[in-house]
């Protein structure tokens, strides 16, 4: 009965493990209490897969905004813009290499979306004149640099634990 | 979202609403580990919660805020009602004793 507890995800077996398996042994034995035990783990996998993407999402949906307040706000001077999509793609990047163009997508796109909204509602912030829509292809650059250089350093953290690990279970 | 979540309250549980609100009525006087809330919710309901279910409330109960572990050196942490969560509970009961009140009344008329 107690290997159950490993069909619960580890972030969970490492808050609840534990205590639950000292409930568990004080559980009748029976096909209720797998029943209840696996249901359980499944409610439990269920949150944890929602919690990550979610958190990531609204980060990256943060993330953007900040990018297409920055491009509406400071448009005479193109380096706030350019610093954000560095410093937000490099952050994304290394937290997910794998998915580095997407996150750079996401971020460049919230350059010409700010134009296009801004022009579709004739928002005219203090500075004015945000930058022609086909100049915002530039915005790709430094998006895609951040997030690359942020997945090549992800990727070389990821690689460089496992020999280091394997070096040590060596006899 | 945790904020969000602390408001949603008991309401916002699910299935878990009346497993929530044993576990919350069983650790309403002191805190109690989770055994001794298994074992206090059947004394007091004749409902044995699994060990899925009691820790499936508890999880839940904890992020948002309703409940809270108390610090412990012993492998059995103790849980204890934090106040919004004092003040969820009475809400809840509240809400209860009108039900059953409304459907005492409704059965003798019966």
């Amino acid at each position: 009965m107690r290997s159950l507890v490993r069909l619960y995800p580890r972030r969970w077996r490492e808050r609840y493990g534990d205590e639950f398996a000292l409930v568990l042994r004080g559980t009748p034995p029976g096909p209720g209490t797998v029943l209840d035990v696996v249901r359980g783990a499944l409610d439990a996998h269920a949150r944890e897969a929602r919690r990550g993407p979610l958190l990531r999402l609204g980060l990256l949906a943060v993330a953007a905004f900040v990018v297409g307040w920055l491009n509406l706000h400071t448009t005479d001077d193109v380096q706030p813009v350019a610093a954000a999509l560095l410093l937000f793609g490099f952050g994304f990047g290394a937290h997910r290499p794998g998915r580095a163009w997407l996150f750079a997508l996401a971020l460049f796109a919230a350059v010409p979306l700010s134009g296009v909204w801004a022009d579709a509602v004739s928002y005219r912030p203090e500075v004015l004149g945000h930058a022609p829509l086909y100049e915002s292809i530039v915005a790709l650059v430094p998006a895609l640099l951040g997030a690359y250089t942020g997945a090549a350093v992800g990727w070389g953290v990821r690689q460089g634990r496992i020999p280091a690990d394997g070096e040590r279970r060596r006899p | 979202m945790a904020g969000v979540k602390q408001n949603e309250g008991i309401g916002g549980l699910g299935r878990f609403a009346e497993p929530a609100v044993l576990v919350m009525v069983s650790i309403a006087d002191r805190p109690k580990h989770g055994y001794a809330i298994a074992a206090d919710v059947e004394k007091l309901s004749g409902v044995r919660l699994g060990p899925g279910t009691l820790y499936g409330a508890i999880a839940r109960l904890e992020e948002r805020g309703l409940i809270e572990l108390v610090p412990s050196e012993d492998r059995r942490r103790p849980y204890r009602l934090t106040p919004p969560g004092a003040e969820a509970l009475r809400g809840h009961l509240g809400m209860l004793e009108r039900v059953t009140a409304a459907g005492r009344s409704r059965l003798a008329q019966a």
